[in-house]
């Protein structure tokens, strides 16, 4: 089974519905449209190419399908290729540890400077691409909403959201009081005063093993 | 991946069965006058569920075969590309978006049926505007010399009367330069895989195309057509004696589908 082909479909699958759930996604798009954007993911060696389209409208209404990005896997570009690049296409080879800097349009110029990012043809089209994953706007509540209802969507981001304070206040306190049992009541952790004493003790240890040690030299010397 | 072949009991087959008129339909020998009427009514006969029973034979796997034929198709803004036999329109609806405004996709089959239905589907998915539809016969191709900078045929040859005029059709059409993809069901690369292929495509097939199209006959014919049809060497030194250079075949899912290339200098 071509195993590459199922990451580039499920890359261009999390596009697609990021894309499809995201606010202004035709806008981000329409810069894109009809461009390409080339990206190596140096450690893994893998071509990625990302051809952009905005879904058509037929008789003013957006098709069934909306579809922004169609991925594709190149085979590795050679030095020829990088050098007669089209006007509406961009090469970017990439770090992954990189990739998520990508998303900060300011950070471009220093991932080039720092050789984190090698770069052919339209930087503009870097720049769009950048801002696309930047600037996605996804309102989570309001996508649910449409699945199950105004009121259950509110009611469910509202109780996800105190859970989610609830669990962190208290993972907070967990934290607080394992600290203090392993310090206080149960002293399986050691304080930082009492390490400190511990290591002037080894210090004078190893001072007075240090004269004792010169004393025995002293006296060998003397007895020969 | 390439071969030497230039013979095999394929090509001897196909030129005994010229002596006589006859082709193969499946296991059948037909009027070769008759196999493209044969063929047209098992392909209208499942038209409308092609695409749900692509799914459920291959498990969704075609999906992957057809995305690695795109993968190896180079294809780029502004080129023309012609997928024939294209039958609901896969191939051609990824391609006219990567092809975009500039470039021209042309979705050819000889059966009306599918491609009505492919034209239905990929209006619906609003693919228009650079993709455009032809009845044609693969083996005279109605379109200029030197046209097309790619041309794809996937899971089509096989079902064409006359394999060698279609592959110098197409030869003749693609521009110096252009490739020809070939994607077709072909020979398992080992015997236990093959065992086990031959008893889900005999076995299985028909049953599934009963109960889903109430046509089990032409899932037998399926089954029977891709056994009929040129192994991995022998569609390669057939695409070599039409003309094509740089010949190449990569199997996929053990060799049951293979991928052809060629390109025209």
């Amino acid at each position: 089974m071509p195993a590459l082909q199922v990451v580039s479909s499920i890359v261009e699958l999390a596009i697609n519905t990021a894309l499809g759930l995201a606010r202004n996604s035709d806008e981000l798009v329409r810069a894109l449209s009809g461009k390409c954007c080339t990206l190596h993911i140096q450690e893994v060696d893998i071509t990625l190419s990302l051809h952009f389209s905005l879904p058509q409208k037929i008789d003013g209404k957006t098709s069934s399908e909306k579809r922004y990005v169609d991925v594709t896997i190149d085979d590795p570009w050679t030095e020829a290729q990088k050098q007669t690049i089209l006007d509406n296409h961009a090469y970017v080879s990439i770090s992954i540890n990189a990739l998520p800097e990508l998303k900060k349009t300011s950070q471009l110029t220093r991932l080039i400077k720092l050789g984190k990012l090698d770069f052919y043809g339209d930087l503009y089209l870097i720049q769009k691409l950048s801002a696309l994953f930047d600037e996605l706007d996804i309102d989570l509540a309001e996508v649910l909403s449409q699945y199950i209802g105004d009121v259950p969507a509110h009611w469910l981001f509202t109780f996800a959201g105190s859970t989610k304070d609830k669990l962190t206040k208290h993972r907070e306190s967990i934290m607080q009081a394992l600290s203090d049992a392993a310090l206080e009541e149960k002293p399986i952790a050691v304080r930082p005063i009492m390490l400190m004493n511990f290591i002037d003790e080894v210090k004078i240890l190893q001072a007075g093993a240090d004269r004792v040690a010169a004393r025995i030299e002293k006296l060998e010397k003397d007895v020969n | 991946m390439s071969s030497d072949v230039t013979s095999s009991p394929s090509n001897i087959h196909e030129s005994t069965t010229a002596e006589k008129d006859l082709i193969d339909f499946g296991y059948k020998q037909v009027n070769k006058s008759e196999k493209v009427d044969f063929v047209a009514n098992v392909f209208h006969s499942v038209a409308a569920k092609y695409d749900v029973m692509n799914d459920l034979m291959s498990f969704g796997i075609h999906r992957l075969w057809k995305r690695y034929t795109i993968d190896c198709s180079g294809v780029k803004a502004g080129q023309r590309v012609l997928d024939l036999a294209g039958g609901t329109g896969d191939l051609a609806a990824k391609f006219s978006r990567i092809v975009g405004k500039t470039g021209q996709v042309i979705l050819a089959d000889i059966n009306h049926s599918m491609l009505t239905v492919g034209k239905e589907k990929l209006v619906n998915k609003g693919i228009v505007g650079n993709l455009h539809y032809v009845q044609a016969n693969a083996e005279e191709l109605p379109f200029p010399d030197n046209h097309f900078d790619l041309i794809t045929i996937a899971f089509g040859l096989r079902n064409v009367t006359d394999k060698s005029k279609a592959l110098a059709s197409m030869f003749r059409v693609l521009k110096p330069g252009g490739r020809l993809l070939v994607l077709e069901f072909s020979k398992p690369t080992t015997d236990a895989l093959s065992k086990l292929y031959d008893a889900y495509s005999f076995h299985v097939l028909p049953k599934m195309g009963e109960l889903v199209t109430q046509d089990g006959d032409s899932y037998q014919y399926l089954a029977e057509s891709i056994r009929m049809h040129p192994e991995q060497t022998v569609l390669e030194s057939m695409m070599k004696d039409v003309g094509f250079e740089q010949t190449s075949f990569t199997n996929m899912t053990g060799g049951i589908v293979a991928l052809h290339r060629g390109y025209k200098f």
